[in-house]
């Protein structure tokens, strides 16, 4: 949903809910928070200033409170200007790569794993470990960044034909790190070798994966 | 039955074909894998072949066909006994998580998998998902398994294997309470660890693969710190109730302490005999003033005696009360007395005045002992006894210190980061250079004689042996000499006859897992147990004691039952 | 000061980071006294510090997987087993593991992309490993078009010596065989017995050079290519290579140190290399225990 807010031309996302233990839906808000953090996490990944996603809490009852709130925070965004000033990456480049937040926030990966992490806070994972919310981030970070990566690539090798190095190019990312993520799709059945250019081995994505996409 | 029973370990080419060799000619055969799969190392070491294929060929069809090999992969060995020239072996063979009987090799898992992680199977070339399958030439369609690690790295590493994921993770949360909470569930000496300890746990952090480790030790010190400086009372968590028996244990350092600790917390007394006037042990009377200091120490141990634990200062074992009746008298008697005994250098001219050895220094320096320190004293050894011995007699006022080591800095065992401290000091190496003898006037050293060395050739273990120089004798001039190259415990104060297995370096043979030495109802650990070795090693076996004492105390209990 | 292999870890944002330090008096308010050296962190640091922390973790505990697998073949419950075998009889093998403690620092593991493992390159040549069996650059996944082995230890005792050698020689063959335009050098010192020992395999060996030299050192130019500095019959000079792999010692794994203690043998790697041709077990101080010969 704020991926999607994006996409639309939103210049800044606010989420306000409940206090934590205040909650009509019990743990709603702590599964919002969690939800807001990771849709900042993909977002800034994908080059979006994070200032431009917030959350935070304030019950019906403290009305001066939330127009201090959004006040602030309309504040923030309008310091920041419009989409693409004041991000990491500008306008055209930006609104190409926002869709791919939205798609790596949609699949079925990142919404499991987000919604394990309350269960993880409280009673532990299979194993019963307990994770801090330190935990929690270090982990979403890395599943975040190995998500987006990968939707990146099977995007690009979904249209043609690519060696590491083209892949490289057009993501903006380290050459080993793309020959990482594309020997594991390889591995996953989701992109093959057709053929060598030269010295180049050129990977495209299979049947299977742009079904899936 | 009467077939001989062969286990094969190692599941290479090369143990492939032993183990089909064997099962043809007549034997029954177990091959033993500590990898999920079959049939690595497949190039020859001791040809070359020169052709398109020099590969290996090892027939892992015959072997899963054959009826005489049974193959038990991802499995470890625990324990081996052997008798009568039969063998037994405990194997552990870790869960794959996953039926092989059912899954259909559909790779969906794979690729939902929202782990990358490091391929350790394949030295870090591409990844591998958390479920993953292996080497699908060795089983129908290779093994899938899930990988779990028992512990993170640092974890493994930790001698007490503290949860250095969580308490790091729980300060980093603000948590520091919780934090110091997880550290106490396995070791009673936050502030004193925090302070001393070599931290292998760092040296293994992944976070070094890219930048630094992260200070494990300062956290763990930090957290205590915290909780002394704001002057929390520590909690004394303890059984309602006490078990009747009562423990003796011998020696006040950190493995007699957490000993004691954690038979409190299993709900039993103890009483602890300690020879010298204060408790501590090494803590005590070992490590320096300047790395541990006194009050600090006892904040810590004071809060463990809380527990219900009963200290008797000034008792020396074999003098004051006999090890006899400790045995009559207690349920169980645990040694921890430590290696207290400096080795002598074995060279000429070792007794005359001036001359001390490294472990005696250090502990009469720690008692506030004066002796006249003046001029230039030598340490002899490359360890963390002699880095404390160095900076300690800089402290006491000696116009030069010099350290005298045979090989190289870098073969020296002590901590880097000691080395650069004494450095830092002022503190003046000789390296390459062995001691031949102590030269002296009327019985007082006035210079030692030493030979200089250079590194030879690596030995079979890949370590070059320092060889000496002929005709490079020289003479370095100095009143005092302190020999820090090693100590060794000493256990007079047990009786001769009481039948107890004593190894050649003069330390109790244990078990690993209960620490009972061979007289039961007799456990050690520590350095009296280990030789000497870093003080969270005592403090996880001294723990590890305490359960195996708490299981022994109850195993007797039924039995009288 | 710590020597390491090269590890991937994900690039967080907050990599690199400092670490932190611990606050200490000076050395000048040292002498004479005894106050505490270190003073440890204050709360500011230790927060900084514990974040540092990456939370090392490998199956998270997620369980998609076991909500996708249709043929339910996924259970987390299932337990190690422990269990005893019995046996009159015991056979060692080496099985695999290499040595980088000796790796000399100036060789550029885990520093260089393009500088990789014996190790490394043989799961790259295994068809079921991760490249499926291309031989590529760990930098951009591109075919080498020339590839030198380098001798990666000081030196080693002449059997140790010999059986690294072979190994790495014998994938500098499996190498030709795939890449046949390449070209491919061996560099290593020491070479005289080995020679006179393979003398015949090696006479033979067609379009693998092989160079009694030692690489003073190894550094990443244009390209992320790797330039290496060879000391010759006394002379420098200089190559460029697109990969290079470091022909390292064996050892023995710290499960076969272990079992061999237990079992009141010391071993080490060499105990596995006979000294001729011969058979397939090779016979230890007991009796009932072999060990697997490594020809």
């Amino acid at each position: 949903m704020i991926a999607e807010a994006f996409v639309n031309g939103a210049d800044g996302i606010m989420v306000v809910g409940c206090h934590f233990g205040d909650c009509h839906y019990i743990t709603g808000n702590v599964q919002g928070k969690i939800k807001v953090g990771l849709a900042e996490r993909v977002l800034t990944y994908v080059g979006l200033n994070p200032k431009r996603v917030a959350f935070d809490q304030c019950s019906s009852a403290e009305g001066e409170r939330f127009v201090k709130l959004v006040t602030t925070f309309n504040e923030g965004i309008r310091e920041l200007g419009p989409l693409g000033t004041g991000d990491r990456l500008e306008l055209p480049e930006l609104k190409e790569r926002l869709p791919i937040a939205r798609t790596a926030l949609a699949k079925e990966k990142l919404r499991w794993v987000v919604g394990k992490f309350t269960v993880f806070a409280t009673e532990g994972n299979k194993y019963g470990e307990v994770f801090t919310e330190h935990e929690m981030w270090r982990t979403l970070d890395t599943i975040v960044m190995d998500e987006v990566a990968t939707h990146e690539i099977l995007r690009e090798l979904g249209q043609e034909a690519l060696a590491v190095t083209d892949l490289a190019n057009r993501l903006k990312l380290p050459p080993p790190h793309v020959l990482r993520y594309v020997l594991a799709l390889q591995r996953r059945e989701l992109v093959d070798m057709v053929g060598v250019d030269g010295s180049s081995p050129r990977y495209k994505a299979t049947d299977r994966a742009v079904q899936a996409a | 039955m009467s077939k001989k029973r062969i286990i094969v370990f190692g599941g290479d080419a090369a143990g492939v074909a032993a183990a089909l060799q064997q099962a043809e000619a007549g034997m029954q055969v177990t091959l033993v894998e500590s990898s999920p799969s079959l049939g690595g190392e497949l190039l020859p070491q001791t040809k070359i072949v020169d052709g398109d294929s020099p590969f290996l060929q090892p027939d892992l069809e015959a072997l899963r066909k054959h009826p005489n090999i049974e193959v038990i992969t991802n499995a470890v060995v625990v324990k081996s006994m052997s008798a009568n020239g039969k063998y037994t072996f405990q194997i552990k063979r870790n869960t794959p998580r996953v039926d092989m009987e059912k899954c259909t090799d559909c790779k969906e898992c794979i690729r939902v998998c929202p782990i990358h992680m490091y391929d350790d199977f394949n030295e870090g070339v591409g990844f591998r998902t958390a479920i993953d399958y292996f080497n699908p030439e060795t089983a129908k369609w290779g093994e899938y398994n899930i990988f779990k690690e028992d512990m993170p790295i640092c974890q493994a590493t930790c001698p007490a294997n503290l949860n250095i994921r969580s308490y790091a993770a729980l300060i980093a949360d603000g948590k520091y309470a919780e934090s110091l909470a997880v550290i106490r569930q396995r070791l009673p000496f936050a502030l004193s660890i925090g302070r001393v300890c070599p931290h292998p746990c760092e040296s293994a952090c992944n976070r070094g693969y890219v930048d630094e480790p992260i200070a494990i030790c300062a956290l763990k010190r930090f957290v205590a710190d915290y909780e002394m400086h704001n002057q929390i009372d520590p909690p004394v968590e303890v059984p309602d109730h006490f078990h009747p028996e009562k423990v003796a244990i011998i020696g006040a350092g950190p493995a007699g302490l957490s000993c004691a600790f954690f038979l409190a917390k299993a709900g039993y007394h103890s009483v602890v005999f300690e020879a010298m006037p204060e408790p501590g042990g090494m803590f005590r009377y070992g490590i320096p003033e300047y790395r541990l200091p006194t009050k600090t120490l006892m904040h810590e141990i004071n809060w463990i005696l809380s527990h219900g634990v009963e200290l008797r200062c000034d008792t020396r074992i074999g003098k004051d009360t006999s090890f006899e009746d400790l045995q009559r008298d207690y349920a169980a008697v645990f040694i921890g007395v430590g290696a207290w005994t400096g080795m002598k250098l074995g060279i000429g001219g070792e007794e005359m005045e001036g001359v001390v050895d490294g472990v005696r220094f250090l502990r009469e320096a720690n008692m506030g002992k004066k002796v006249d320190m003046k001029g230039r004293v030598i340490i002899i050894g490359g360890g963390n006894v002699a880095m404390d011995a160095a900076r300690v007699s800089w402290r006491e006022g000696f116009d030069e210190v010099h350290v005298v080591y045979r090989r190289t800095r870098k073969e020296m065992p002590a901590s880097p980061w000691e080395i650069d401290a004494a450095e830092h000091e002022g503190i003046k190496f000789q390296f390459l250079v062995a001691p031949v003898e102590v030269i002296g006037d009327k019985g007082r050293m006035t210079g030692l004689k030493c030979l200089k060395m250079e590194l030879g050739e690596p030995d079979a273990s890949g370590r070059r042996r320092p060889v000496p120089i002929e005709g490079s004798e020289f003479v370095i001039e100095a009143e005092n000499l302190i020999a820090a190259i090693g100590q060794r415990p000493d256990v007079k104060f047990i009786p001769e006859d009481g039948g107890f297995d004593i190894t050649r370096w003069n330390t109790f043979a244990v078990d690993q897992e209960t620490f009972q030495t061979n007289v039961p109802g007799v456990f050690s650990a520590g350095d009296v147990e280990t030789g000497p070795d870093i003080a969270i090693r005592a403090c996880a076996n001294g723990r590890k004691a305490a359960l195996g004492i708490a299981r022994h105390i109850e195993t007797k209990r039924r039995q009288a039952a | 000061m710590y020597e390491k292999k090269g590890r991937y870890i994900v690039g967080f944002q907050d990599i690199p980071s400092e670490r932190q330090h611990q606050i200490e008096i000076e050395v000048d308010e040292r002498r004479g006294n005894y106050s505490e050296v270190e003073l440890g962190f204050d709360e500011e640091r230790a927060l900084k510090e514990a974040k540092r922390c990456l939370s090392c973790r490998r199956c998270l505990g997620c369980a998609l997987c076991w909500a996708e697998c249709k043929p339910e073949a996924i259970i987390f419950e299932m337990e190690d087993e422990l269990f005893d075998i019995e046996a009159d009889g015991i056979i060692i093998s080496s099985g695999v593991e290499r040595s980088y403690v000796g790796v000399d620092s100036r060789l550029g593991l885990g520093q260089c992309h393009n500088v990789i493992t014996d190790l490394q390159l043989a799961r790259m040549l295994s068809p079921a490993g991760p490249s499926k069996g291309l031989i590529i650059r760990p930098y951009d996944g591109e075919i080498p078009s020339s590839i030198a082995f380098v001798q990666s230890y000081e030196s080693a005792a002449p059997a140790m010596h010999a059986a690294a050698l072979c190994l790495g020689i014998n994938e500098s063959i499996l190498v030709r065989s795939k890449l046949k335009e390449s070209t491919i050098e061996v560099f290593a010192s020491n070479l005289e017995d080995f020679s006179k020992q393979h003398q015949a395999a090696l006479k033979g060996l067609e379009k693998i050079e092989i160079n009694d030299a030692t690489i003073s050192k190894v550094e990443s130019v244009e390209n992320e290519n790797v330039n290496l500095t060879i000391a010759k019959n006394g002379s420098e000079s200089s190559k460029i290579f697109e990969l290079v792999v470091l022909i390292t010692q064996p050892q023995l794994s710290k499960e076969v140190t272990q079992l061999s203690k237990n079992l009141g043998l010391s071993l080490n790697y060499a105990n596995f290399l006979p000294e001729a041709e011969s058979s397939v077990l090779l016979a230890t101080d007991k009796e009932t225990i072999q060990l697997v010969s490594k020809a």
